[in-house]
Parts: structure tokens; sequence; C-alpha cells
């Protein structure tokens, strides 16, 4: 108690320094400024405080793998528990999610089917993430229009690189509980998150799913990711040696490089620039990563190389997903001889045996 | 939902005509199916290539010459065997080709639920989604 309290008052005096040097335009690059450095402190402080909050409201959310936003009815206690029932899309509803900060419980009603995992950490990496957004980022702050109701400030994140969007994140003004998040580039808003009602009660008791849900449900439990640091161990268990160049473009950084999988074993390569974040998944290229991404989405996220399928997911502008992907790639295929003949820094992107005397080989110059 | 079943509704999940159930089923084939993945990004780039595709207006005359064409036919009707029979070759053809590449592909594994699952639990385990994500994708086995 003494701790929320104490970091509610670090809280109202940043957005205080904050509020008064705010401008209308956003700061001009130049070098490090403490002032922006406060205020990505205090986003962050307020994310890390946001799970000790009573919150019941109805959001909206968009991700990287569907073009519509879905709309969840969101229930949080102030000891960690969340719970979210899905609203729409109708193809979704009644999906319900709770975590407890220990467990990962899905219950899909129309199957019967609980999924369950270990908790994701959402506190993992936070000052690390901080102090490469305060990199990449200039950070504002200003008074915002209300949200559901509520007061709001803004904190303008604007990308030093400018191939990235640049990122607004709404907090509610008296509880720095974030209410909405959007980014823009080259002229076009995207909401990420949204919210439509919320309220902050004094309490709020969000039961375990499994307490409620009908009997004769199928109880699956599934692996979490984990981490690894050794390519050499998990080259075994995926077919390939995974590549991770040493350095990223666009200010990006690895923050975790891991294992997962089911049925086909892949690796995924955590990267972030501090606020935007990505993932690089590699698999063997006898597998498939199958469309699970958006409808109309084109396949400028995927490449292969060296019997490597890659598959970039995040919400990243085109442009910086190619050049993520580049990087990849080159990594991949370094060491190999260039094609007999040419000086084409070319490699095999496929290689089939048609008959017994022709191989079509596929090419791909970056 | 199997790929028969996932074929003929192929066009009516492109063009957003099935209801919320079927579309999800399609979704959950979709990813474990390799297939029938391929099977869609064909038919949706066929959809893509006919939408962009110019009218073309027919030549003078081509409607008089059609109709006379069809009705000089129908009095030699032994002419339409070759044609007949060129379209049976082809049909066989084309399914021998395609099972021959159904063969080959099923020796692939899709990770697509797998992939998904990933992508939502990282997702939720990102500070700025505030824990507001829900792992919608699911295998059905």
């Amino acid at each position: 108690m003494i701790a929320t309290s104490r970091f509610t008052l670090v809280s109202v005096a940043l957005l205080t320094v904050g509020l008064a040097s705010a401008q209308n335009t956003f700061p001009k690059p130049g070098g490090f400024s403490s002032r922006s450095a406060s205020i990505a402190s205090l986003l962050f402080k307020s994310l890390g405080g946001s799970r000790s909050l009573n919150v019941e409201g109805i959001v909206l959310k968009r991700n990287s793998r569907a073009s519509d936003p879905i709309q969840l009815k969101l229930e949080q206690s102030s000891s960690g528990a969340t719970k979210l029932t899905v609203l729409a899309p109708l193809c979704d509803q009644g999906i319900v999610n709770y975590e407890d900060g220990k467990i990962w419980k899905t219950y899909i009603p129309s199957e019967k089917r609980l999924e369950l995992m270990s908790a994701p950490n959402r506190d993992s990496n936070l000052d690390f993430r901080r102090d490469l957004s305060s990199r990449n980022y200039r950070f504002s702050s200003e008074p915002g229009e209300p949200i559901a109701g509520r007061k709001t400030i803004i904190i303008y994140a604007n990308p030093r690189n400018p191939e990235m969007p640049s990122r607004r994140y709404s907090l509610d003004a008296a509880k720095q509980y974030l209410l909405r998040v959007e980014t823009e580039f080259d002229g076009e808003r995207k909401v990420l998150h949204d919210t439509v009602a919320i309220s902050f009660p004094t309490s709020n008791n969000v039961t375990d799913i499994e307490k409620e849900i009908v009997q004769n449900v199928r109880r699956v439990e599934k692996s979490p990711p984990i981490s690894w640091s050794e390519p050499k161990a998990v080259q075994n268990l995926v077919g390939f040696k995974p590549t991770i160049p040493a350095n990223l473009p666009c200010g990006f950084e690895v923050i975790d490089r891991q294992l997962a999988g089911d049925r086909a074993k892949f690796v995924a390569i955590r990267i972030s620039d501090g606020l935007a974040n990505a993932t690089v998944y590699q698999i063997s290229a006898k597998s498939q990563f199958g469309t699970t991404e958006s409808s109309g989405r084109s396949s400028n996220n995927r490449r292969e190389a060296n019997g490597i399928r890659f598959r970039l997911s995040g919400d990243l502008p085109d442009s910086v997903t190619k050049r993520i992907l580049d990087f990849f790639v080159r990594e991949a295929i370094k060491g190999l001889n260039p094609l007999p003949g040419t000086d084409w820094p070319a490699f095999a992107l496929n290689c089939s045996q048609i008959s017994d005397d022709c191989i079509l080989i596929v090419i791909q110059s970056i | 939902m199997n790929c028969n079943h996932f074929q003929n509704l192929v066009s009516a999940y492109l063009d957003g005509e099935l209801g919320g159930n079927e579309m999800r089923a399609m979704r959950s084939h979709l990813n474990l199916c390799p297939d029938c993945c391929a099977e869609l990004e064909i038919a949706r780039a066929v959809k893509a290539t006919m939408s962009h595709a110019p009218l073309a207006e027919p030549p003078a005359g081509f409607e008089d010459r059609l109709f006379a064409h069809v009705l000089k036919s129908e009095k030699r009707t032994h002419r339409f065997l070759p044609i007949t029979m060129i379209g049976v070759v082809a049909v066989v053809a084309f399914t021998i080709t395609m099972a021959t590449v159904r063969v080959q592909r099923a020796q692939t594994t899709t990770a697509g639920v797998d992939v998904s699952r990933d992508e939502a639990y990282i997702e939720a385990s990102d500070p700025f989604s505030n824990g507001l994500v829900v792992n919608t994708s699911y295998d059905r086995h």
C-alpha cells in the first residue's frame, strides 16, 4: 500500500514536470533529453503498476494476427487475476482467458476445451526496454481528450528512425492505467488498443474460470516457450543452426531467444526497439508455418535461405520488416560461396530434384 | 472439417460469406493442413488477378460470328467429340497433377496453431498489452 502511494506520488510529480514543459509539437531531434527519459520512466512504471488495480471494462484490441479488432470484457482484481471474455467477433465469442500471474487458462466453450500454460511474465526486460526506448524514441506528454469518461494524459513517443511509426499512449490521469495505444505512420493512424467503458471499483472478485465452467471439459496442457543461449543446444531439436545477426537495423535488439512448438519445433528470436516488438520465427524448410496471419497481408514477412524458413511476426512497417529479415538472411548465408561465374550475392532459396538429371534451383539476390 | 469440405467453401471464405462457426472451422483447418493453405493461396491469387483484369470489348461482329459458329457446330455434332475428349484428358491430367502435389506436401508438417499460440503468448507477456490478450488459436485432436 505504501509502495503504491509512493509510486502514485512519483508519477504525479513526473506528470507535472512533463505537463509544465509540454509543447504542441514533438521535441526536436537532438541529444538525450532528461525530460524525455523521465516521461519514458513514467510510462514504464505505469505499466508495472497497472496490475494492482481493480478494473472492469470493455476494450478493443487489435493484433498482428487479425485484421479486425477483438472486443473484450475485462475483469481485473488488485490481487493480479485477470479475466477476459471475447464479445466480438462472433466466431470467437464466448472464449474466456484467465490469468493470475501463475497460470494462463483459455476456455473454448464450443469445444469444451481448456488450454493451460504457465502465465506469461510481463515484468521481464522492463528496465532494458525502458533504456532501449529512450535511445530510440523522444518522449513528450500533454493532457489528452477524455476516453470513456476518464481524464487522460497522452505520452508521445517520436521515433528517431523515420522508418518507424510514432506512438501515442493515453493513460488515465488518476490511475495511470493505459486506455488507448495508437500508432501513426505515413499519414495512417492505427488504434491498437482502445477503451469503450471502464471503471475502477474498490473491490473486484475475479473467479477462476475452472470454477465456473461445466463438466466434461478437456484439459490440455501446453508448454511455454523455453529460453536458450547456446545455438548448438537447439540445433538437434530443430534440424538447423539458428540464425542470430550480430546487430539489427532500426534500433532493434534481440531481447530473448526461445524454442517453441509442439508438432514441429521452431526457433523464436524476440526483438524489440523498446516499444515495438517482433518475433523472427525460424523453422526447418521441411516444415511450414501455415497461414496464421491476417488475410490480405502480403508474403513480405517470409523468407527462406539455407534450409531455414523465416517469418517475422509483429506490427512493423513493410520496409522495416524487409530490412530486419535481410539481416537474418545475410547471416544465414554467411560463408556460402557465390554462384559460379557470377559476383551475385545470391543464395539458393529452394532446391528440388525434378528428375534423375534435372535439378530446379530457385535463387534470390538480396 | 476435411479437405473436401474446405474446398467447397473456399470461395465463400474468401468472399467473407461464411457464418461464425464455419469461419472458425475453416481457420482451424487452415492451421493444420498445408494442402488447403496452398489451395487458399491459389484461390486468393486467382481472385486478385481476376478482380484486376481489364474488361475486354469484343470486336465488331463477334456476337454474329459466335452464333453462326454455334449453329453450324450443332449441325455437325461429331466435331464436339475431339473437344470433349481434350477436356476429359485435361481434367484427368489436372487431377493426377494435384494428387501428386498433395502426396509431396503431405510429407511436410505445419506449425500454424503453435505459431499462433506463441504469438498470443508473447503478446500477453508484453507489458504494453496490459494483459489484454486472448489466445483464440487452438487445434482439434
